[in-house]
Order: structure tokens, then C-alpha cells, then sequence
């Protein structure tokens, strides 16, 4: 089933892939794929999956993180000097690192 | 043969529909559906407000949803700084004070839309809940009656039921 190189049906499907590459390339353009949402059905609403909890653009340093990067050889668990036990430099423990941890901190 | 399967994936393609969207264009969306099944104690040719509180979490979007028509009449989006009585429908953000907005609501024949865990429970009417990654809705056609907002059958068989599944 395949044609020989410059042949009728091989530049025919070379054609048909192009089109597609371009048709695909325009629906992923954000203003293609904008549906009215307000047209649809409530039904169809139901099916829409939420993509983003967040109420608006907001600066990344007030964006909860879902990662923290606690440093052992850093100044991170230096400065987290406990008033009792005071952390030797070089010296880490689990849960004092975690609480290091912006969204632990209790 | 590779035309015949263009011919039956293109269709497939082009009746794709939207399975994803931003949380407040689908509260906006879900909000401008409703007032398409619920009824005014008062019938009028005047316009259809859709008020929501200042802070507003649409943002420019609530105006440019709340537009056009609705069962014949024209919708009017509104931004409120204190409780309005003028309001068809109110969607109050979570995190506003809603027990002073729903009382005038209440008086007022307006119908009310949430975001919070305790809306139904301060006497709101609607409220949006997210199950899993879908965006459900509470109603209390109870409170609704009482205030003189008809809710379709059609609307209330979509709803969760508070604490429950659908019915």
C-alpha cells in the first residue's frame, strides 16, 4: 500500500497531511478554541472539567507552593534556631527542616 | 485508504467539544444558564440584572458574560457596593459577608449564588461546589419559594443534593 516517491497517491497524501498539519494548527489557537461557554446546555457545563482553583492572575510570590526547598547546606536551617535546642551547623533533623518549610510553619 | 481515514477522524475533530475551562468563565457561564430556568414573582419587559459584589472574581468577564438575552429580555450585569434590591440574581463571592446581602435578597425576590461551604446554610439559594474536577451546584428550592423565585424542575433535576449525591 505505499506509493513510489514523486508518484500521484504519494503526493496526494502529502497534500492531506499538510492540510490537517494546518487545520490542527489553527484550532490550537486560543480564539478557535474559545466556545461561547454561555451557549451551552447545562449538561454540557457539567462536563467541563475546572482547570484552575485561582480567582486571578497573581504574583508567583503570593501563589501558594507546592514545593518548598529547604537547603542543609544553606542558611535555611541555621537561622531556624531553636530556643532549647540550638542546631549545630551541619547537624539536620527532619522535623525541624520541615517546619522550615513555608506552608508547615506552625 | 489514508483519505478514508482523514474522512472519518476530521468529523471527530470538529465536533470535539470544550472539556476544560477556567473556574469563574464556568461560575459565569453556569450563572447567565440559570436565570434561562427561573421565573420573577413579577414579570417585566424591563432587563434582567445580574449583580455580584465589588470584589467581583470574574473581573471583566462578568460583563462580557452577562450580556445579551434571556427568555426575551435583555440581561444587565451589575457591580454592587451594598446590598441591592434591584438585583434579579446576586452571585456573592466566597469570603463576602453574605448574611446581609441575603437578607435583602430574600426581600427582594433576588436569586443568590455562592462559592462558600455554609451558603445554603446562611439561607442562599444556589451554590457551586467542585466534585473532583467537575463544577456542581446545590440548590434550596425551598428558600427560593420562599422568596418568590420559581426554579425549573429542569434546573433542580441537575442539582446535588447538600451532602448527598444527585438525586
Amino acid at each position: 500500500m505505499t506509493s513510489a516517491p514523486g508518484s500521484p497517491g504519494r503526493l496526494l497524501s502529502v497534500k492531506c497531511g499538510l492540510i490537517v498539519a494546518r487545520w490542527l494548527a489553527w484550532t490550537g489557537t486560543p480564539a478557535a478554541q474559545t466556545v461561547p461557554l454561555k451557549q451551552l446546555t447545562i449538561e454540557q457545563l457539567m462536563d467541563i472539567d475546572v482547570t484552575t482553583a485561582q480567582r486571578r492572575e497573581e504574583p508567583i510570590r503570593v501563589t501558594p507552593a507546592a514545593i518548598s526547598v529547604i537547603s542543609a547546606t544553606g542558611q535555611d536551617l541555621l537561622h531556624d534556631q531553636h530556643p532549647e535546642r540550638p542546631l549545630a551547623p551541619g547537624r539536620t533533623e527532619f522535623e525541624r527542616a520541615v517546619r522550615v518549610g513555608v506552608a508547615l510553619r506552625y | 485508504m489514508r483519505i478514508t481515514l482523514l474522512g472519518l477522524v476530521l468529523p471527530g475533530l470538529l465536533l470535539g467539544a470544550q472539556t476544560t475551562s477556567d473556574e469563574y468563565d464556568l461560575k459565569a457561564a453556569y450563572l447567565f444558564s440559570f436565570l434561562k430556568y427561573v421565573e420573577w414573582p413579577s414579570p417585566s419587559s424591563g432587563p434582567l440584572v445580574v449583580c455580584v459584589t465589588q470584589s467581583n472574581p470574574f473581573g471583566s468577564r462578568f460583563k462580557e458574560t452577562m450580556t445579551g438575552d434571556v427568555n426575551g429580555r435583555t440581561v444587565e450585569p451589575r457591580v454592587i457596593r451594598s446590598p441591592d434590591p434591584g438585583c434579579h440574581a446576586l452571585f456573592i463571592p466566597r469570603g463576602v459577608a453574605a448574611r446581609p446581602l441575603l437578607k435583602v435578597a430574600q426581600s427582594s425576590a433576588t436569586l443568590t449564588v455562592g462559592e462558600s461551604r455554609d451558603f445554603i446554610a446562611q439561607g442562599g439559594m444556589i451554590n457551586f461546589v467542585m466534585q473532583g474536577s467537575k463544577l456542581r451546584f446545590e440548590i434550596d428550592a425551598e428558600t427560593a419559594e420562599r422568596a418568590g423565585v420559581r426554579i425549573s424542575a429542569q434546573l433542580l433535576r441537575l442539582r446535588l443534593v447538600p451532602g448527598g449525591e444527585q438525586p
